[in-house]
């Protein structure tokens, strides 16, 4: 549950109330204060924790881990980035009504062939009808849009674990972008709902009908930052996203770069001719180290890795890729 | 007529018949169709269209696809999507104009900064009526003119042309047709190379008169092949 931080209206002192209460009481003042939210929906930020610095270094660390070292790293330029706010829809309540459902059944028999030798036979029985009230809480989190360019956030454990805040638009406006919800909180409802109906035991149910609401809903929506970074290599522009909290890159796509070996082939020709010219044993010998060697660098016999090895053709050594 | 203003709620008698309107208290732009008030937002952009074309040459590198040499034909405008929240709570998005032939639209709304939309002339301003857009049957609680930034880029590889739709507010790349690896072609300078190599391999190592000679008039002319192999030639 996550806890958010308020000014009290009176003294101005931090206090604190869990999600979902309606009221709290100031530690200082000793006033109560009402918590609504705007229209209807309290608007919640996780602030930043890691400055564009950090964010540039994180990504510079992971290039040089996975990349192939510092010079990787070092061949891309930082272009620039900018702070984002993305709003994500928060459920918190109770799933509560009924679900009835046909299942088949099963019972399985133990019977003996002619031989003695035991077998079991699976026998379908009649269908069986369940009627079931279901009471559970539901915590849902889904994005108020379509975040597929920005990689997986994982909000949901943010949104338990640190402290959030009221959403002031002037404040985070002027530090980043902050993202407008396209996706309407009857479509995240009915995502919250879908989820508690698909998380029933739906094994050789043939037919089912429910009815589920959800009750003491707490409705937020919550802004989570990320950083949109630029890299850049030879006009090339890599977009970069890091997560502002704790650091970690949830999106890039960087190229390897091209690996070139000019002397594998050449060695292997000369060997080759120094076997065959001295004599016959020779060349079978020299033939096969080659084959080996050949399959030694590929892990295979792949004919078309050969003739570009031949060819002179570079490969593409893998890059680093996250989300 | 009546309408309520999408931006700020006022409710106005609107003297015309016509489809734009502009609210008098808040200045915000809307349309009206078919007695139906649409707000009208767009997303923030700051056009660059070297990004643009940066963003694509990344994408198209970092997937392993052919690289342009040359940099393409990019127009930049914004363009129409009508954006609409069903009342079984889900949504639709579909272009409100077409793009030109061969450009890919955007399969879902873009994440962004959106305002409403002021008069601003490089807002496309010519849609198709939503009631063309979306089928009769489908019940419709609220619709959105959202104007969306696309470069659309018009490049060339090995003499074949490609378009691919850039969009501004995330750099996401939508494409039908994507500059694959070519076939093999045929490295002659690679090949000449190897073949006067091996024909110097074999005329040593047939006129060698034991394996010591053979062993280093091979090794002297590895080494010297490997040297012009590093200084570039024979790779073409």
């Amino acid at each position: 549950m996550a806890t958010i931080v308020f000014k009290c209206p009176q003294c101005g002192g931090p206090f604190e109330f869990a999600e979902g209460d309606g009221s709290s009481l100031c530690r200082f003042c000793g006033v109560t204060s009402v918590i609504v939210g705007d229209r209807g929906v309290h608007r919640l930020v996780i602030p930043e924790r890691i400055d564009l610095k950090a964010a540039r270094t994180s990504l510079r660390k992971l290039l040089a881990a996975q990349g192939g070292g510092q010079d990787f790293a070092a061949s891309f330029s930082f272009n620039g980035g900018r702070l984002l706010f993305l709003p994500f829809w928060r459920i918190r309540g109770m799933a509560m009504g009924w679900q009835w459902c046909e299942k088949e059944t099963f019972k399985e028999e133990i019977d003996y062939d002619e031989n003695g030798t035991r077998y079991t036979r699976r026998i379908k029985g009649p269908n069986e009808r369940v009627f079931s009230l279901i009471a559970k809480p539901l915590n849902f989190n889904s994005p108020a849009g379509d975040y597929a360019s920005f990689g997986m956030v994982r909000v949901g454990l943010a949104g338990d674990v640190l402290q959030c805040e009221p959403m002031d638009y002037p404040a985070a406006a002027a530090r980043g972008s902050v993202i407008d919800p396209l996706k309407g909180v009857a479509q995240a409802r009915q995502e919250a709902l879908a989820m508690t109906r698909d998380s029933a035991d739906a094994e050789g149910t043939v037919r089912r009908k429910s009815r589920v609401r959800i009750s003491s809903e707490w409705l937020s929506l919550m802004y989570y930052p990320i950083w949109n970074l630029h890299f850049s290599r030879e006009g090339r522009v890599y977009p970069v996203m890091v997560d502002a909290v704790n650091g970690e890159v949830i999106r890039c796509r960087f190229p390897g770069g091209n690996q070139h070996e000019p002397f594998l082939p050449l060695a292997m020709l000369a060997l080759l001719v120094l076997g065959w010219t001295t004599m016959p044993a020779a060349g079978v010998a020299a033939t096969i180290l080659v084959v080996y060697l050949l399959k030694r660098r590929s892990g295979s016999l792949d004919i078309a890795a050969i003739i570009r090895l031949f060819a002179g053709m570079p490969e593409r050594v893998a890059g680093v890729q996250r989300g | 007529m009546t309408a309520k203003c999408p931006q700020c709620g006022f409710r106005a008698d609107l003297l015309t018949e016509t489809t734009f309107h502009t609210c008098s208290q808040c200045s915000a732009v809307f349309r009206v169709y078919h007695g139906r008030s649409i707000s009208e937002q767009y997303f923030r952009h700051e056009p660059d269209e070297s990004l643009a074309w940066g963003a694509l040459l990344g994408f198209l590198d970092a997937e392993g696809f052919c690289i342009p040499s040359r940099r393409g034909e990019i127009a930049f405008a914004y363009h129409p999507f009508w954006l609409a929240d069903k009342a079984d709570g889900g949504t639709l998005f579909k272009a409100g104009a077409p793009l030109p032939e061969n450009f890919p639209s955007p399969s879902s709304p873009p994440a962004g900064d959106l305002e409403f939309a002021k008069n601003d002339p490089s807002l496309s301003p010519s849609v198709t009526d939503p009631q063309q857009a979306f089928p009769e049957t489908i019940e419709l609680k609220r619709l959105r003119l959202l104007q969306i930034p696309l470069y659309l880029i018009n490049y060339e590889v090995a003499a074949e042309k490609y378009q691919a739709t850039v969009s501004g507010c995330t750099w996401q790349i939508h494409a039908n047709r994507l500059p694959q690896e070519g076939g093999l072609r045929i490295p002659w300078p690679r090949l000449t190379f190897l073949a006067v190599y091996l024909t110097a391999l074999l005329t040593a190592g047939f006129l060698a008169p034991n394996i010591v000679w053979r062993l280093g008039m091979l090794v002297v002319i590895l080494l010297a092949a490997w040297a012009l192999e590093r200084s570039g030639f024979g790779r073409g």
